[in-house]
């Protein structure tokens, strides 16, 4: 009987459930170290000014105060934070202060700190600081950013232009010619944040007696962020250490280092012994935290009369803020190269150039990488079904990869997955003709009904680092101590993806034990003293697939004690559950390690140390897909937009835990939901956050989530020992650009070929009512 | 100035000093250190601070822990009994219902209320009832269905 552990099969719950269900969770809010200080932070009111001059002496005379400090103060133990690493090509990253020196760039940036007893205290004083700006003109819409004689949000880079990239293959210009029509819109994806649960947050100590920083905090990225921070202290990275607690969410908001994280370290610098704390309010989050890009351009589909696609391009404005968040592997072009999507186009262009504005910094959320080209691309395929009279499901077939794998003419390489089976298995699931049909129906009726297909490949695990411009590896280490337990220390963390759960899984198959015989460290930069983190669904197909090679190298070493122990060669050595046998000679695995450990008795020369290490370097990145498809019905009094019906398939690969991975593809999908019809982050004609709550920032709730059919048809991919893509939120986008497909479809009867999200009920209401004023409805 | 708060606290006898400024998320985490509760918003929204206040679920970062003056109070850490868990954590753990996990407390204190008022509810009336917790990872149907089947369990083990 065999009672090991098994890489795959449905989760025996979740390693950290019963912690998390308890109310013992500890995240960052949750640290309540002895003697600790709080910080609030006063930030700008105005989208750009200069800073004449912030008045100090009231608020540190309030009750409770400590200190309050402004840049000069700060200047004394911290520099800004920079870029760490080489400059992807074609990209300018401005120093980002602590706090605001002269100028004030974006309507929330940190201008002072305000350290006291209490939150409230500090609260309280930073009433009494007096800040003095002088209002300067901003560029807050990123198609003035270009133009001529504007002001520049960095005057020191003497333009507005972060970065650019051309990605390309084929004659663009050729296939439009030969096309018998070319299309063009224009489409916009606005910026929004994602509003993950848990605000940012931040603890530091300084260790005065060993000249030491002691961080902990809500990252997605512990080594990056310890990088950064070791950086702008001017500190070897040897002398910071940085822990991570249980992450309440993150959907890129919390990869690299913020100015909130900095000016709390260089408090606790300056406060030492006493510990420093900030945790960010709730209308910090939304209103100043870094958010999601915000997208805009021209997308121009070449196409034949029988529906093949023949060239496709897409000229586009980012806005990335008025910094460019420091985010490791940042690589803006990989979006390029899926522009192709599934299909087999001889011809694709995406070039994008990103501006600076005096809008919060932006970055990737929710789909790095897929998330542009993957809404664009499918757009285009449903305003080329319009344009045709075909249907959308037909075009999508007609210009389909048959068989992979295939390198898209952008050269995106996709190893494995049958994407005709896909459509095929939705088709069938979602029983699209009998919705069809419905929907022709409900629609002779006067009903605003649609239905919406998109499919969507993504990125899962980037690689290889010498690509993509950025560390694309994670290691592992998987330590065996005398007792037979194990533990695995990687360079990631869980926010939510179960992480601890499936990585002792791993560990434990490899090294022939139960699950329960391994635990998983916290993200700790002392215990891994080199990693890369969690994003972008990179987790299980690299830090897992690390982790396998650091069990099995160890596994191959027990073998070899065992070998020298059953006085036989290691060929020879069999494993009978846990315990090692050869013939009828047998050690069980707890008595191996305790004799390995002392291994160094037996053998001169060996290691006592029970414990391998492994780095996995991608050789290629990996394409999770999915496709899905939506109805939606739309309440013409309203504008309100209800989703009725959803079906999902996908091919991540090897599903290392099913129920896992149907969690998050639930959530995926409920979040796409959100992004068509909810998600935006709107300021005022001022700069101003117009979202400061929940009450203003509108999030898919219990009630307004529709059931779904989901199901997998999984193909692993060569790319990781594992087989596994990862989600890479592929899933979200794809649930996100069905949602938006299905709303212009419901809304095509009245002319209307686009849509750009959020398909917010005023949006809408507007649409209708502008489409039906002229037909006197 | 501190005022004086005698209140019961998971069905024990529980008194503490408080400002009145104070909410009762900010007493129970500050003062008592219980942190099973979380903030998510702190102007109920997002429901991540839910406790039973006399047996209603109410956000507690909208409640003046003054207000608890001679109240029942049952939080996160009150639901499992010894050391065993309460069928809506057990559910939660077997439907795999939670994934960062902030926001769990706070649904399960909503679910526990509801379950207390409705033993058998609809998936309506879970979906009406838990509106008012916000989870950012799920998409709420693992949770709904946790719920659901954790109903004749918690009630007949109630």
């Amino acid at each position: 009987m065999s009672t090991n552990a098994r890489i795959e099969g449905e989760s025996t719950g979740l390693e950290e459930g019963p912690r998390l269900v308890s109310g013992c969770g500890l995240f960052i809010a949750d640290l309540r170290p002895p003697e600790v200080l709080h910080v609030h932070l006063v930030r700008s009111l105005e989208a750009h000014a200069r800073i004449r001059s912030i008045e100090t002496p009231a608020a540190s005379a309030s009750p409770g105060v400590v200190g309050v400090f402004t840049h000069t103060e700060l200047a004394f133990v911290c520099d800004p934070l920079e870029w760490i690493g080489p400059l992807p090509p074609n990209t300018r990253c401005p120093p980002r202060p602590a706090l605001a020196q002269w100028e004030a760039r974006f309507a929330g940036e940190p201008l002072a700190a305000v350290v006291a007893e209490s939150v409230a205290e500090a609260r309280k004083a930073a009433e009494g600081l007096e800040v003095n700006l002088e209002p300067l003109p901003g560029i807050l819409e990123p198609e003035s950013a270009l133009l001529q004689r504007v002001p520049c949000v960095h005057v020191s880079l003497g333009g507005n232009v972060a970065y650019q990239f051309v990605v390309s293959g084929g004659d663009t210009e050729e296939g439009f010619r030969k096309a018998d029509r070319v299309l063009t819109h224009r489409i916009a994806r606005p910026r929004y944040h994602p509003a993950p649960l848990e605000t940012r947050g931040v603890v530091a100590r300084w260790l005065e007696s060993e000249k030491r920083l002691e961080v902990w905090s809500s990252t997605e990225s512990p080594h990056f962020l310890r990088a950064q921070l070791a950086g702008a202290m001017r500190l070897p990275q040897s002398a910071v250490r940085v822990f991570t607690p249980d992450v309440g969410g993150a959907f890129g908001s919390k990869l690299g280092a913020t100015p909130e994280e900095l000016v709390v370290c260089a408090i606790a610098r300056i406060v030492a012994p006493r510990p420093v704390q900030w945790i960010e309010t709730r209308e910090e989050s939304l209103a100043f935290s870094t958010q999601a890009r915000a997208t805009s351009g021209e997308l121009k589909v070449g196409v034949r009369e029988d529906g093949r696609l023949l060239s496709i391009s897409y000229d586009g404005i980012d806005d990335v803020g008025a910094y460019l968040p420091i985010v490791p592997g940042h690589n803006p072009s990989a979006e390029g190269t899926l522009l192709c999507g599934a299909y087999q186009i001889p011809a694709a262009r995406m070039a994008v150039t990103a501006v600076f504005t005096n809008n919060p910094p932006a970055t990737s959320c929710h789909g790095a990488g897929a998330c542009g080209a993957g809404y664009i691309i499918e757009r285009a395929m449903d305003l080329v079904a319009a344009a045709l009279e075909l249907d959308c499901v037909e075009v999508r077939r007609l210009n389909l990869f048959r068989e992979l794998p295939a390198t898209t003419v952008t050269r995106a390489r996709y190893d494995s997955g049958d994407f005709s089976r896909l459509v095929d298995r939705a088709v069938e699931r979602s029983q699209y003709a009998v919705l069809r049909h419905e929907t022709s129906s409900r629609r002779r009726k006067g009903e605003l009904v649609g239905l919406g297909v998109a499919l969507l490949v993504g990125i899962g695990a980037q690689g290889p680092s010498r690509e993509t411009g950025g560390p694309a590896w994670e290691a592992a280490t998987v330590h065996v101590s005398a007792d037979g337990s194990a533990e695995v220390f990687t360079g990631g963390l869980a926010c939510g993806e179960g992480h601890e759960t499936v990585l002792a899984r791993i560990a434990a198959h490899a090294l022939g034990v139960k699950a329960d015989a391994v635990r998983v460290g916290r993200a700790d930069t002392q215990t891994m003293r080199a990693g890369v983190g969690s994003f972008g669904g990179r987790s299980i197909a690299t830090t897992g697939s690390a982790v396998l090679g650091a069990a099995r190298a160890l596994e191959r070493r027990l073998r070899g004690v065992a070998a020298g122990i059953l006085c036989t060669s290691v060929e020879y050595v069999d494993r009978d559950g846990a315990d090692f046998v050869s013939g009828s000679r047998r050690v069980s695995y707890r008595d191996l390690c305790l004799l390995a450990h002392g291994a160094s008795q037996l053998e001169p020369g060996s290691s006592p140390l029970l414990e391998e290490t492994f780095v996995f370097e991608p050789q290629g990145s990996t394409h999770p897909i999915s496709i899905h498809v939506a109805q939606v019905v739309i309440d013409s009094e309203t504008g309100e937009v209800s989703v009725e019906r959803c079906c999902n398939v996908r091919d991540l690969g090897r599903e290392l835990d099913p129920a896992l991975v149907e969690a998050q593809v639930r959530g995926g999908i409920a979040l796409g939901i959100e992004l068509a019809l909810l998600a935006g982050s709107p300021r005022g004609d001022d700069g101003q956050p117009l979202q400061r709550t929940f009450m203003e920032r509108p999030v898919s709730r219990a009630q307004g989530v529709p059931r779904f059919d989901i199901s997998s048809l999984p193909t692993p991919t060569t790319l990781n020992p594992l087989g596994a893509k990862g989600l890479g939120d592929t899933v979200t986008m794809a649930a996100f650009a069905s949602v938006m497909n299905a709303v212009v479809d419901a809304l095509r009867p009245l002319g209307v070929l686009h849509v750009d999200p959020p398909a917010t009920p005023e949006k809408i209401w507007r649409i209708v009512r502008s489409c039906r004023g002229t037909g006197g409805a | 100035m501190k005022s004086h708060l005698t209140f019961e606290l998971n069905g024990e006898a529980t008194e503490t000093f408080c400002e009145p400024r104070q909410s009762l998320l900010e007493v129970l985490r500050d003062e008592l250190k219980l942190t099973g509760s979380k903030e998510g918003c702190n102007n109920g929204n997002c429901g991540a601070c839910s406790v039973l206040l006399d047996g209603r679920v109410v956000n507690s970062c909208i409640v003046f822990g003054l207000e608890a003056q001679g109240r029942k109070v049952t939080t996160i850490e009150g639901l499992a009994e010894g050391g065993t868990l309460h069928p809506l954590q057990q559910k939660f753990l077997e439907h795999a219902a939670l994934q960062c996990g902030i926001c769990t407390p706070g649904f399960l204190v909503a679910a526990k209320a509801l379950l207390d008022v409705h033993p058998h509810p609809t998936e309506a009336q879970a979906r009406a009832w838990l509106a008012g917790n916000l989870c950012r990872c799920t998409g709420y149907d693992k949770i709904i269905r946790a719920v659901l089947d954790a109903a004749p369990s918690a009630s007949g083990g109630k």
